[in-house]
């Protein structure tokens, strides 16, 4: 787990270093059939401020890596979620929709958007942030840079 | 009795007085600009004034308007029965006892006319006149400190125009009473009944209580010097208080008659012009502190702070004004105040605690252009002193280096449109096409938004309405830098967004957002002659009429829905027929109408950039509107309007309300 002053991110996720969405690989073996979960990584909730809405495409629907698979309104931020990787959403999580506040009181768990059935993973996890120790040193050259900017949101 | 000579010097010395304080008033108008866009120089602002005088004087209508609405004040019944009462007799009977008793009497000891104080029809209608006043006096009392209406504000200044003005008054009558007593002539059959009534009081009093060799001449020497020394206070403290209202509010209910919101077209690129016009100083004189704005602000209606009151604020500041824009002889006349940063910030505050909803402006009997002077005062706060609320430097570098308020790539401008379920394989963004729809930033990013356009677009789509949009191009409309006081950064915006409306060669732009489609018809349309601009409502219903969108019934059974007019659509636009139309094009819809409908409409609480300034408040409005709707009893409330829709949304789920909220295109989609 890499963490840094209030933050943490399991090391065994990816994340999109920009938007800090987390992407975790789940089933499969080796890089086949994998299915990809996303949700809002710590550091991007607490940029985000408390979640009040989520909007996310239904299950079916096909996204491109960097496209738009939702969109969010939080304190601080009003946008779009983009996903990490592309593929088709095979699952959408309701609760989510329905209680919002999940994505800052449980991130890592229920507070996940998507699964996606990725189309082209091993290309799209490529620019993602990963491996322990680059997340460790990326957590902490964000929030240096956050700190600084005042980008977090106040509580 | 004649006046004694030197009296003469006395009323030269008032009129003087009040001559320079006509002029200092004068001279603060003059520090205005011409137009947002331009300042001018004295010689042009004297004839744009004396112009603009001349083009009323020379309206069809202009007789009309200068007797009902300035000298009849019939805007006072508008909006509360009670106030003409009140205010029309003190008016009426101050310009009797002035122009006639005053005037008539002066003119009389010229030589100028033939009347003395025992002129029958003189003597009666001075005492008649003066019970009119009285009687104007005594209600205004009532109201203030008897009923203590909660809208009404008072101030030393009103203090003393009432004792003036009573003193004065009373004085009047012992004066005449004296003087009836003075002449040892029969009294009875004077035409002066008041004068009358109080002479046979007082000698009857001074009979029982006094020396009966009592010399009534010195007596009534002494309370008619007493009585012309008020009295001439009185008429001089005229331009230097808020009774200054005789000209200012006449000026501006003949200068507003037609269009109040000439002046607010236009930025100022270099940020020398005042960020107040002649017309909106005037306006400032012409504010009489009568609170019905006060009635309909909801965000002084949340907070109940003075500050946010907007007589209030239009009292702090011309005060601020007059001794920002000088000179200086006039500011130490005119009680200008040089106001202490902390002054400033919390005139700043209130400033921003507004939703520019307009309802100020629509209330107000004197006619002013209360919204137009939110967003000059705004201009005043932001830009010239750099005081506003955190959140808009945000905004404000959002806008600019990205092009929208969410400071978001503005390449992901159109991420929504992968929502759109039955998109055209060549997509809707295109290189030309004759109607452009634009977005806006709430409907692009926001997902409670988002619906919205994604209905559009489809119901747009089903119509077979060749369209695009400008998607990662088109940039914020600026109107929420116009609403923060940061007008001049706009000109980039309207720039850009003008050329790509060229380069597609779009002869009719569409929108959904309120706030945009006012920014474009005020801002834009004079960089685009001959490009028509059309909120969705009036497109959709033209859609309707042509038979190009056949509706059928939401639902089996009959749905009740509301309506809620979005402040930049209605009250501020006019469009209050499509929307209700289009409504009305449903079969199988019972559409029931609010209260709080048409230029009488709440805000949701959203507008303004409130949402930036003061989020509490605006979602404490958005729910007292959203439960205002209740009384409907209908099933669904309708606007035309993201940023309503998103409010409300906000409101329903925050009080587990039973109307669901939806646009009215969604509603449309529906019926499809």
């Amino acid at each position: 787990m890499a963490r840094y002053e209030d933050i943490f991110l399991p090391d065994e996720f990816y994340y999109d270093g920009k938007d800090h969405l987390w992407a975790k690989l789940e089933g499969g073996s080796g890089s086949t059939r994998h299915l990809v979960r996303v949700g809002l990584d710590v550091f991007g909730q607490k940029a985000a401020g408390t979640a009040a809405y989520v909007k996310l495409l239904p299950a079916g629907k096909t996204v491109a890596k960097g496209r738009s698979f939702g969109s969010l309104e939080a304190g601080k931020y009003i946008g779009p979620l983009k996903a990490p990787v592309g593929g088709k959403i095979v699952e959408v999580n309701q609760e989510v929709i329905d209680n919002p506040r999940h994505v800052n009181t449980d991130p890592y768990g229920k507070g996940w958007f998507v699964v996606i059935e990725p189309s082209n993973l091993a290309e799209d996890l490529k620019d993602l942030v990963q491996e322990a120790t680059n997340v460790q040193k990326w957590l902490e050259k964000e929030y240096k840079e956050y700190k600084e900017k005042g980008l977090f949101a106040e509580k | 009795m004649e006046y004694p000579q030197y009296f003469s010097l006395i009323e030269i010395l008032a009129l003087l007085i009040f001559s320079l304080g006509f002029c200092a008033n004068l001279a603060f108008w003059l520090r205005g600009g011409l137009s947002r866009t331009r300042e001018g120089g004295m010689g042009e602002k004297l004839l744009y004034l004396l112009g603009t005088l001349f083009k009323t004087v020379f309206r069809r209508d202009f007789l009309k308007l200068l007797s009902l609405d300035v000298l009849f004040q019939r805007t006072l019944t508008r909006e509360d029965p009670t106030r003409w009462p009140m205010h029309f007799p003190l008016f009426l009977g101050f310009c009797i006892l002035f122009f006639i008793g005053s005037l008539g009497d002066q003119f009389a000891q010229w030589g100028w006319i033939e009347l003395d104080k025992d002129t029958r029809w003189f003597a009666f209608t001075n005492d008649l006149a003066g019970l009119i006043l009285l009687a104007g006096v005594l209600l205004a009392l009532h109201r203030r400190y008897i009923l203590r209406l909660p809208y009404l504000k008072t101030f030393f200044e009103d203090k003393v125009v009432v004792v003036l003005l009573l003193v004065s008054l009373v004085s009047g009558y012992v004066v005449e009473g004296l003087r009836l007593l003075s002449t040892h002539s029969p009294i009875e059959s004077r035409a002066s009944f008041v004068g009358v009534a109080l002479a046979g009081a007082f000698s009857r009093g001074v009979s029982l209580y006094a020396p009966t060799n009592l010399d009534w001449s010195t007596a009534h020497l002494l309370v008619w010097w007493f009585h012309a020394i008020v009295s001439l206070t009185f008429f001089c403290y005229i331009p230097y208080s808020r009774l200054f209202h005789l000209f200012g509010t006449g000026l501006t209910l003949l200068i507003n008659s037609q269009n109040r919101r000439a002046d607010l077209v236009g930025a100022d690129p270099s940020g020398t012009v005042p960020n107040f016009t002649i017309k909106q100083l005037i306006e400032l004189s012409g504010c009489t502190r009568c609170g019905e704005c006060l009635k309909v602000c909801e965000t002084y209606k949340d907070r109940t702070v003075d500050p946010i009151a907007p007589a209030i604020k239009l009292k702090e500041a011309r005060k601020h004004l007059l001794h920002k824009y000088g000179p200086d002889w006039v500011s130490s006349l005119l009680g200008g105040r040089n106001c202490s940063q902390q002054d400033l910030s919390t005139m700043s505050e209130a400033a921003f605690r507004c939703t520019l909803c307009g309802h100020c402006t629509q209330v107000c009997p004197s006619k002013i252009d209360l919204q137009g002077i939110w967003y000059s005062l705004r201009q005043e706060y932001s830009t010239a002193l750099g005081l506003h609320p955190k959140g808009f430097k945000l905004l404000k570098e959002g806008v600019i280096k990205e092009g929208n308020i969410f400071s978001y790539p503005n390449v992901d401008r159109a991420l929504w449109v992968d929502f759109v379920g039955d998109l055209p394989p060549e997509g809707i963004k295109k290189p030309r096409a004759k109607v452009m729809y634009f977005v806006g930033c709430v409907s692009s990013f926001s997902p409670l938004a988002q619906d919205v356009p994604q209905t559009f677009a489809s119901l747009l789509i089903k119509a077979g309405v060749d369209f695009t949009i400008l998607g990662p191009d088109e940039c914020c409309c600026g109107f929420p830098l116009m609403a923060a006081g940061m007008k001049e950064q706009m000109l980039g915006l309207i720039k850009h967004n003008v050329e790509k409306v060229r380069t597609l060669g779009a002869d009719t732009i569409i929108f959904n957002c309120p706030s945009c489609y006012m920014t474009w018809r005020q801002e834009y349309s004079p960089h685009l002659p001959g490009v028509s601009m059309k909120h969705s409502t009036e497109f959709l219903l033209e859609l309707i009429r042509e038979g190009r969108l056949r509706l059928n019934p939401p639902q089996q059974d009959t749905l009740k829905v509301t309506y809620h007019d979005p402040c930049d659509l209605g009250r501020n636009q006019g469009v209050y027929e499509a929307p209700r139309e289009v409504l009305h094009s449903i079969p199988g819809l019972e559409f029931r109408e609010s209260r709080n409908q048409r230029d009488r409409a709440i805000c949701c609480g959203g507008g303004g950039v409130l949402e930036s300034a003061d989020p509490k408040m605006a979602t404490d409005i958005s729910y007292k509107t959203y439960d205002s709707f209740r009384e409907t009893g209908a099933q669904t409330l309708v606007t035309a309007c993201p940023q309503c829709k998103r409010m409300f949304q906000g409101a329903r789920k925050h009080l587990h309300g039973p109307m669901e909220v939806v646009d009215i295109t969604e509603l449309l989609l529906r019926c499809l």
